[in-house]
């Protein structure tokens, strides 16, 4: 897939580490496989080009990084919460900035072209009705 | 819970939660469907995706620049009414240079610092059907002790952002999403807040949180979780993240131009025919939903502007 916004590389690293963070499961997708990252550029249309320069270095690295640096990377993202220390506050707002945008194309409703397995707000019980009139 | 609402249909099974970002009924009455639409009928033009950058005084009146779908714009107006909510409103006049001769702008911040628990119940509770809000606490302790409760629920994308596991914590917290209640303590802060730019013109939020904020959400909080106990939560989890929902101030309203950037006739200290209609006119926390209270002050303003 190509985005507007993304390089390959920041694709790439988007992938593995929305995978550290939504792993598969049984019937539960994993972050990749179920492909919401398609739609990634309606997400991220209005975000500031320097938070997407940011991201885009910050995801290239993740590209690369090998798998147990990528997990021991989540587990101070979620750490820095309660803690005060010279980088928490950066970690704090990757956290924060990238569950963002993991969830938003995770629980989206919207998968992949070439996905056909459960949809994650089937699977959450997430069922909303709306009546137009 | 009766709520600024026209008809949200849920006699006929509509649910709400989707409110949280937009109303496709347009029942939920923002000031696009409201205050926006009379004043269109009545030759308002709305400029939309227009970000301004600078505001500058010229001649009698003021001069914006501005950047609109990556162009640059300009605009020329005799009178000026800042209204891009605490953190726009704040911003303009910062980068603009209005904090030379404005030492209180900036100053008095104050947001209603929010801190979410959730409830894990046996049953499937789905507090994500029908109505969005349905009970609000009227106890009047809650509020003199600084702290108001509020029920509030969302969907699955803020309800995993607010929850700090994540790989199979994640995935078992979002399996019960049907069966987790969520409240809220919203404490009425002290203004120790402070907006300022850096050099390259980006907006920075310094919030601290006083010893007294802090007391007030350690007594909110062990109300609320005595609620969710007595309800029947078989567990209860803190979210991490707290946050501030209503910013309020940086401009407030007062009589002393050290101390204040508005005056009561909401003008600008010094500064002819420039006004702020937004909360960030707030001389402090009022504890309580600001929404209201904003559409007061901005229609007094507007009724001031025209002379009734």
């Amino acid at each position: 897939m190509q985005s507007n916004y993304f390089k390959p590389a920041a694709l790439k690293g988007l992938n593995r580490i929305g995978d550290v963070f939504i792993p598969k499961s049984d019937d539960w997708p994993s972050f990749s496989e179920f492909g919401g990252i398609e739609y990634i550029d309606d997400i991220i249309a209005y975000a500031p080009q320097e938070d997407i320069d940011s991201l885009n270095m910050v995801l290239g690295i993740f590209s690369f990084l090998p798998e147990g640096l990528l997990r021991w990377a989540a587990g101070q993202m979620v750490a820095a919460t309660y803690r005060d220390g010279l980088l928490d506050g950066l970690l704090r707002q990757l956290n924060i900035g990238l569950k963002g945008i993991l969830f938003s194309c995770y629980y989206s409703g919207k998968g992949g072209h070439s996905y056909a397995g459960k949809n994650p707000l089937d699977l959450v019980g997430y069922n909303v009705v709306r009546i137009e009139d | 819970m009766h709520r600024a609402q026209g008809d949200c249909a849920y006699e006929k099974g509509n649910d709400c939660i989707t409110c949280l970002s937009g109303c496709h009924r347009d029942s939920k009455q923002s000031t696009l469907i409201t205050y926006i639409r009379q004043a269109e009928k009545l030759g308002l033009k709305v400029q939309a995706e227009t970000m301004v950058e600078r505001v500058e005084p010229l001649g009698n009146g003021y001069k914006l620049y501005a950047t609109s779908h990556g162009e640059r714009v300009e605009f020329e107006c005799e009178k000026l009414i800042l209204a891009g909510g605490t953190l726009g409103t704040n911003h303009m006049l910062l980068r603009s240079g209005f904090g030379n001769q404005l030492p209180a702008l900036g100053k008095y911040f104050s947001t209603h610092p929010q801190y979410m628990w959730f409830g894990v119940y046996d049953e499937e509770i789905n507090a994500h059907k029908g109505m969005f809000q349905s009970v609000a606490s009227k106890d009047d302790r809650f509020r003199q002790r600084g702290f108001k409760l509020e029920n509030v629920f969302a969907g699955p994308v803020s309800t995993a952002l607010l929850f700090n596991g994540y790989g199979a914590d994640h995935e078992e917290f979002m399996r019960n999403y049907s069966r987790i209640t969520c409240a809220e303590v919203a404490v009425r802060d002290e203004n120790a807040g402070e907006l300022v730019v850096d050099k390259k013109g980006k907006l920075i939020i310094k919030k601290p949180l006083t010893d007294q904020d802090h007391s007030r959400m350690k007594d909110g909080v062990s109300v609320l979780k005595e609620i969710l106990a007595a309800s029947g939560a078989k567990r209860v989890i803190e979210s991490p993240h707290f946050f501030g929902l209503h910013m309020m101030g940086g401009c407030r309203m007062g009589v002393d131009p050290q101390k204040s950037v508005v005056n009561p006739e909401y003008q600008v200290h010094g500064y002819k025919n420039l006004y702020v209609g937004d909360a960030s006119l707030f001389p402090n926390a009022p504890g309580i939903n600001p929404s209201l209270t904003i559409y007061a002050l901005a229609t007094r303003l507007s009724d001031q502007l025209v002379g009734r």
